[in-house]
């Protein structure tokens, strides 16, 4: 209080510019000592705000985490589409192969019989006779049909599979817009251009990677049942070509042996 | 391993003779035929054993003449077989004669009707040029030739498969119409396909990116008609990238362009092929400066 100036010039005490009324009301308040600093918050309360200081940098940090992973899940689910995919396309080329095979092995079968009818007129006239009446066939055995009419049924089979799949397609960009839940919330309308928090924005992110692991898990199960589908008809295939290779080994072995016995060896 | 390198020689020797004999006379008389069978069988067992030596060009050199043999024998078939062994053992010494093996290989084949196993090794021909001999342009035609012998015997999807190489190393050499063209049918029919449809997006963006290093209309139309074909397409983030490749290449930015192709790497990793066509359409914008 002592270092207090009432006056602004010491030095010279009767000097004419009196100190104005004003001045000398105003000046009070600053010779008032500035109050204390509050009393330090309570240790509680300062523990408190640092907790709340280190939630919100993890929760930040888990945010971040979140955003990352479903980016990384989505990195993923299209590398194991691409593997999907380039397994369909090895899978067509076998079931071309599987058809092919299964055609020739039609073709060796017939041609086997028309072996086993000339064997059967060079080892003895009786059976040569027998030939004859049953029928000249001379020409060259047509194709048979089954195997033809058996692929163009699976190709109708693949076609349902590929409606349902082409719609489901079409459909899933619609579900988000039409679905009730969005409607009510809004969710479907523009953006509008008020600030978003960070939170916001990062739960925007993160809702629209979700969408695209959605699309892309529909896909992949799309991709996986018509690969298991794919699968279960190349197996009827390769049964079908089983039997039919073990008939043609059958007929072969026994030709051979006539053959055999016919040039004396 | 040694070991076997002599007896194959052996064998080799024993076989010449076998020839020489069945030269003569009497020879030719009494089973000439069966001669000539024997000196094969020699040949044969001959280059496996030089296989087992890893003695490659002379494995090879045994092969083909025994399918020289065989085929003065008549026997085309087996001709073709030992062409393809020695081709398999020339491979690994020297390409160019691999290649001369295989096409006459080819030959044999397509003489008797057998076209598929004729593309098929087409196929191997172009690969050898792929890989060892570095010939794009023959690899091309060989791919372009086992391509239509495949759809000969309609096998598509082979076909399809000789196409896509095809389709790659035209853009590569920048034949841009053609690959397009490859690209835009395959995808079209892949979408009849429900287990191919799921590719389909893969060709069209391919197909887009080869439209972008030709013209920015072209891009914007085919990706239109694509995505009216197909119209899942447009969600995806192949139709996303180059829709803002598009756009940033009308603006003229190198910056939010190189952010794009970032960007879409960090999900999806991309290949020499686009980062090539990528680098192509970056370069566009370095060359058209915009003179506004």
């Amino acid at each position: 209080m002592a270092g207090h100036r009432y006056i602004s010039n010491t030095t010279n005490l009767f000097e004419d510019d009196d100190v104005d009324d004003d001045t000398f009301v105003n000046s009070y308040r600053s010779r008032i000592p500035p109050p204390q600093p509050k009393p330090s918050p309570s240790p509680y309360v300062a523990e408190l705000e640092r907790q709340r200081q280190t939630m919100l940098e993890k929760q930040k940090e888990i945010e971040q985490r979140t955003l990352d992973s479903s980016v990384r899940s989505i990195g993923l689910l299209r590398e194991s589409e691409q593997i999907g995919i380039a397994t369909a396309e090895e899978l067509t080329r076998q079931r071309e192969q599987l058809q092919n095979t299964n055609r020739r092995l039609d073709e060796i079968n017939t041609n086997l019989s028309y072996s086993q009818k000339h064997l059967n007129g060079i080892k003895s006239v009786f059976y040569g006779f027998k030939n004859y009446l049953s029928g000249k066939s001379d020409q060259t055995p047509t194709k048979s049909q089954v195997s033809l009419s058996s692929s163009s049924s699976k190709a109708g089979n693949s076609s349902r599979v590929d409606d349902t799949l082409y719609s489901m397609s079409a459909s899933e960009t619609d579900n988000f817009t039409n679905h009730p839940s969005t409607r009510l919330r809004g969710l479907n309308q523009q953006v509008s251009a008020e600030p978003i928090s960070d939170t916001q924005r990062i739960n925007k992110m993160l809702d629209a990677n979700l969408d695209e692991m959605v699309t892309h898990i529909s896909r992949l199960k799309g991709l996986g049942m018509a690969l298991g589908d794919e699968i279960e008809q190349q197996n009827h295939l390769i049964d079908e070509i089983h039997d039919k290779v073990d008939v043609a080994d059958i007929k072969i072995g026994h030709q051979n042996k006539q053959m055999n016995k016919l040039l004396g060896q | 391993m040694g070991d076997n390198e002599q007896k194959a020689m052996q064998l080799i020797a024993e076989a010449e003779k076998k020839l020489n004999s069945s030269k003569s006379f009497l020879g030719s008389l009494f089973g000439g035929s069966s001669k000539l069978e024997e000196a094969v069988d020699c040949y044969l067992r001959a280059a496996n054993l030089f296989k087992m030596a890893k003695k490659w060009p002379q494995a090879g050199q045994a092969f083909c003449t025994a399918a020289q043999l065989h085929l003065k024998a008549g026997v085309r078939h087996d001709a073709a077989t030992n062409f393809v062994d020695a081709s398999n053992c020339y491979k690994k010494s020297d390409p160019n004669e691999a290649v001369s093996c295989l096409l006459k290989a080819i030959e044999i084949y397509t003489d008797m009707g057998r076209f598929t196993v004729a593309a098929k090794q087409h196929q191997n021909i172009a690969e050898l040029y792929e890989t060892e001999v570095v010939d794009i342009a023959r690899a091309m035609q060989h791919y372009e030739q086992a391509a239509d012998y495949f759809r000969g015997e309609e096998s598509t999807s082979s076909a399809n498969k000789c196409m896509l190489k095809l389709a790659q190393y035209a853009a590569q050499l920048e034949h841009y119409d053609k690959a397009i063209q490859i690209y835009e049918q395959i995808a079209k029919s892949s979408l009849d396909n429900s287990l191919l449809k799921y590719s389909a997006k893969e060709y069209m963006f391919r197909a887009a990116l080869c439209h972008l290093c030709v013209d920015l209309l072209n891009a914007q139309h085919a990706l239109d008609k694509y995505g009216a074909l197909y119209p899942a397409f447009a969600d995806t983030r192949e139709c996303k990238l180059v829709k803002e490749l598009i756009e940033h290449l009308e603006d003229q930015n190198i910056d939010a362009f190189t952010e794009a192709v970032k960007t879409y790497d960090s999900i999806s990793r991309l290949d020499q092929w686009y980062t090539t066509m990528l680098v192509r359409i970056k370069k566009q914008i370095n060359d058209n400066p915009d003179l506004r």
